[in-house]
């Protein structure tokens, strides 16, 4: 793997906001939907609500461009929620993103930002 | 809990509203979605928080639904497109089959839409109507109105916001560029555009005092005489050109593409004197608007009323007269409904067998794409996404295919028609609209629908464990999908079989038709239309002079044989008087006869190839003074079988006081006048001078062919008045060629639909046979490596070819039987259950399934037994 997916992820950039919330949802393990939203809420100080039809459309796309998969269910209590979890190639992917956003408020810094003198 | 119980209720509300996602979304998150909707009102606090909740689900679906059914429909279109590529021959077929069934069905749509359903192009045409008198005691289902009872409607009737009334003329109009031109137009009643509800362009409408008796001084031109002979000059406004010969104010121009009553572009008032009029004059056609809140019935009846007082004044006259309230539309398209709804018809075989066709085609290939599917099923796609995913491929197809098709359709019999030798009445626009597109797209995802859902279904019907398990060879179909299969290619036989009896009728009675004898002889006749101006020859001696001039230096001319003059040129108008023989004691008019009334000059006969079977040909000296008719062939059998009228006595009009008692002088031969498909009806004819009408039609026959003698017969004509239009200049073979125009092309367009029926057929018969053999190469190898005989194979799919085809053909002559039944009234010469048409039909599908049985036949005779053995 490693340089032979750059360009796969390089087609990705930038992420959806939702796919790339999610991805750091999920940076602290694995999640299922409910904690996923409540995750997100807390990440941007409640500033970001990802409804449930925006989570489901977005990991239905995750797990196809394998992102995130599901975790297989260990039988416990909460058996009728589905558990997902990043992927190394979801890791790949969101550390890209954030590589390319990091850039970019350097950019926007220099152009916006006052600078001392 | 009050609270929970409302919660829960919005639970199921959400539920439910999740049903606007695409349904493989939903089978896979519903679950999901519910629960996450349920922690998340759980942890809401207050009804604050809740009521924020609910309004983010509900804008989160308002916003996702849509685009989950767009990115599904990308991805189905995406996988489709791809699975396309990888048939590239199969994909051409169905886009091709789809095409021609479209096409068909869109082309006669077109069609029926411009004559059936677009409205009228007048102001709200639904509260059209006409008010048309019969005569039913004398079998007269259609004829208008008298001025005398026009102005009695007029006066009387409650249900009408106006009555207007119009008869069709041709008007010479001089002025502007170019020759005095011979321009279709009507008299029309002052207020007719206003009970239509078309305004002139420019300038105005008459006004009532131009249409009063002897005024005549006023007209209204349309607008493309207007642009083609004024150059569009809105100064000719107030202006006065010469129209009839008479000078006249133009006061409108109507608007562009305005023609009534079917082609006229010249409008003049009828300014009629309601003294000179009788109530036995039925030349005009009243046209009513309902008042609002008036119904139909209601009008009926006012009318009916009306016509009793009328009656009870008029006894003689209009006792047994009854006047029908229609609407205008249905008059104006009685004649093409019949045939449209027909040809409408066998458009809808044409696509039923086009989707029968692709359904084979597609369940050949799901065969083929078995162990894909499979394949797919194993990995995780549920049924439901694979049958989406086949329906989507089979829908694209229709939708290309279907799309061009229909293009094509919808723009190839406006072409037609407009080529076509006939004048399509001003109401009919042939124009595409918004029907024609809307319909196009119902068959297109109708078609698609149809031709891809049984396939899709059946390909997923699958049996993972024993796909996956056999072989890649000797996966014989399914019984049940050959079975299918084989029924769909009767089907098509048996559709076939209704289209092509159907044409074969209507060849049949075409050639019939142009084999009947009219009576005339068309071959080298030159026929044309004159009409003198009343201001210059008011004088009667003045115009039977004229005529006789003309008729005598047209004769003068080295190529020309005979020449001759009458009233109407054959199938161009006719003119119904009532006849009394001698002897006879009728004397109220519902007793009279009715009789065609044509004027003729002597020699017309002879131009016109008319035989003249007893008698002599009119004089110039069968003036006034003397009296006498010639009378068809139908007359002379009816009143005197087995005698000889000449010398009998016969009135025309006897009503009339000042009505003559006329000598039969001669029995003409009997002529189609009406109608090529009519049998002559009784005809009398009368001497041009003794009613030397100012408009006649001239007949020039030739000696042979010359191409330059329309021209000759002009310079002539200029000769003796350069200010007359020589106009409507065309052989009789082409009159009788335009007046069997229709009939012809409604022939063409079933043989058409015929033909491709039964390649479509052919087709899918020989392609379904050689999947057959394909499929059971291997038993066919072991056969022939036993010893079979090459024959003996031939003859085993042959047979199946024959065995479907005959139930095919069975199936199709009943269908046969009871559809072109309803094709009775167009039929001409010919019965629909003509057995000798039944029995080509039969035999040449018959023909067809053992040519299409035979392709097959012959690459299952040549398989060689060791490479069919080997492959396994």
């Amino acid at each position: 793997m490693g340089r032979d997916d750059a360009h796969e992820i390089e087609q990705l950039l930038p992420l959806p906001e939702a796919v790339f919330h999610i991805l750091l949802a999920l940076a602290g393990g694995e999640r299922h939907g409910y904690a996923i939203m409540q995750e997100v809420a807390d990440l941007t100080g409640g500033q970001m609500h990802i409804g449930p039809g925006t989570l489901y459309g977005a990991i239905q796309r995750m797990l196809a461009g394998g992102l995130i998969d599901e975790v297989k269910s260990r039988g416990g209590v909460d058996d009728r929620r589905r558990t997902y979890r990043t992927t190394p190639f979801g890791r790949r992917v969101a550390l890209a993103e954030t590589e390319r956003l990091r850039r970019l408020v350097t950019r926007a810094r220099g152009a916006f930002v006052p600078k001392r003198t | 809990v009050p609270g929970s119980q409302r919660h829960d209720g919005a639970l199921r509300l959400y539920r439910r509203l999740l049903r606007l996602y695409p349904a493989p979304f939903r089978e896979e998150y519903e679950r999901e979605m519910l629960g996450l909707v349920e922690d998340a009102r759980a942890h809401a606090s207050g009804p604050r928080a809740r009521l924020a909740l609910w309004a983010r689900i509900l804008a989160d679906l308002c916003s996702t639904a849509p685009s989950e059914h767009l990115s599904m429909l990308k991805e189905d279109v995406r996988h489709a497109a791809r699975a396309l590529r990888r048939s590239p021959a199969l994909a051409a077929c169905v886009l091709l089959v789809f095409a021609v069934g479209t096409g068909a069905t869109t082309a006669i749509f077109t069609l029926a839409n411009a004559v059936l359903l677009r409205p009228l192009p007048f102001d709200e045409p639904d509260r059209l109507v006409l008010l048309d008198e019969s005569a039913p005691t004398r079998d007269i289902a259609s004829m208008g109105t008298t001025f005398p009872n026009l102005l009695d409607y007029q006066r009387q009737s409650r249900s009408f916001t106006g009555i207007g009334a119009f008869f069709a003329s041709g008007f010479t109009v001089s002025g502007g560029a170019g020759d005095p031109e011979r321009v279709d137009g009507a008299y029309v009643s002052w207020n007719l555009f206003d009970v239509l509800g078309v305004h002139p362009a420019l300038g105005r409408a008459f006004l009532e005092e131009e249409d009063r008796s002897n005024v005549d001084t006023a007209v209204i031109l349309g607008h493309g005489l207007w642009q083609r002979r004024f150059g569009a000059d809105p100064g000719v406004l107030g202006r006065t050109v010469l129209v009839g010969g008479r000078s006249r104010l133009v006061v409108g121009i109507m608007p562009p593409g305005f023609r009534f009553p079917e082609a006229g572009e010249v409008w003049v008032p009828m300014s009629l004197d309601a003294a000179a009029n009788t109530r036995t004059d039925n030349f005009l056609t009243a046209i009513a608007r309902l008042a609002p809140g008036v119904s139909l019935e209601q009008a009926s009846a006012d009318m009916d009323a009306i016509m009793a007082d009328i009656a009870r004044r008029h006894p003689a006259a209009a006792s047994e007269i009854v006047v029908n309230v229609r609407p205008l539309r249905d008059t104006l398209t009685a004649d093409y409904q019949s045939v449209l709804v027909r040809l409408l018809v066998a458009g809808l075989f044409v696509l039923a067998i086009a989707c029968t066709n692709v359904a084979n085609l597609l369940l050949a290939r799901a065969a083929g794409r078995r162990r894909e599917l499979a394949l797919r099923a194993t990995l995780g796609a549920n049924r439901r996404r694979i049958v989406r995913q086949l329906l989507t491929e089979t829908l694209l197809l229709a939708a290309l295919g279907g799309l061009a098709g229909a293009i094509l359709g919808a723009s190839i019999v406006p072409a037609i028609l407009r080529s076509a030798p006939i004048d399509i009445p001003y109401w009919i626009s042939l124009d595409p609209d918004w029907r024609v597109l809307a319909f196009s797209m119902l068959v297109i995802t109708l078609a698609g629908l149809a031709a891809g859902v049984g396939p899709a279904l059946q390909a997923t019907r699958l049996d993972l464990v024993g796909v996956l398990t056999e072989g890649a060879k000797g996966a014989g179909l399914g019984q049940r999908v050959r079975r299918l299969r084989e029924g769909l290619v009767a089907l098509q036989i048996a559709l076939s079989v209704v289209l092509l009896v159907g044409a074969g009728l209507m060849v049949r009675s075409f050639v019939n038709l142009a084999q009947a004898d009219l009576g005339f002889r068309a071959d080298d006749v030159l026929t044309f239309r004159l009409a003198l101006p009343q201001a210059r020859y008011p004088e009667r001696p003045a115009r039977a002079q004229f005529y006789g001039r003309a008729i005598g230096e047209l004769s003068a001319l080295p190529q020309v044989e005979r020449v001759g003059a009458a009233s109407a040129a054959p199938f161009g108008g006719t003119w119904w008087r009532t006849f009394l023989a001698e002897g006879e004691t009728k004397s109220r008019l519902s007793e009279l006869p009715p009789v065609l009334n044509v004027v003729v000059t002597p020699g017309y006969f002879a131009a016109m190839g008319i035989s003249l079977d007893r008698g002599r040909d009119f004089t110039a000296d069968d003036g006034p003074a003397r009296p006498v008719v010639i009378v068809n062939r139908t007359i002379a059998n009816r009143y005197w079988p087995g005698q000889d009228p000449v010398g009998r006595q016969v009135r025309i009009d006897s009503f009339l006081p000042d009505s003559p008692w006329r000598t039969v002088v001669g029995v003409a031969g009997d002529v189609r006048w009406s109608n090529p498909r009519e049998e002559a009806p009784p005809t009398v004819y009368v001497p041009h001078a003794f009613e030397p009408l100012s408009s006649m039609t001239v007949v020039v026959r030739a000696r042979t062919p010359v191409p330059t003698l329309a021209a000759d017969v002009r310079t002539v004509i200029r000769r003796l008045d350069p200010e007359l239009a020589v106009a409507s200049v065309r052989p009789v073979a082409a009159l009788v060629e335009r007046a069997n125009w229709s009939f012809r092309f409604y022939t063409q367009l079933f043989v058409v639909f015929a033909v491709i029926a039964v390649l479509l057929a052919a087709v899918g018969l020989s392609g379904m046979l050689a999947l057959m053999v394909a499929d059971r190469t291997h038993e066919i190898g072991i056969r022939l490596a036993i010893g079979a005989a090459p024959g003996t194979i031939v003859g085993m799919v042959v047979g199946r070819a024959l065995v479907l085809a005959i139930v095919g053909i069975g199936a199709g002559a009943l269908g046969a039987v009871a559809l072109t039944r309803t094709l009775h009234g167009l039929l001409y010469g010919v019965t629909a259950q003509d057995w000798p048409t039944f029995a080509a039909a039969l035999l040449m599908l018959l023909a067809v399934a053992l040519i299409a049985g035979l392709i097959p036949a012959r690459r299952a005779a040549r398989v060689s037994p060791l490479v069919a053995l080997k492959a396994d």
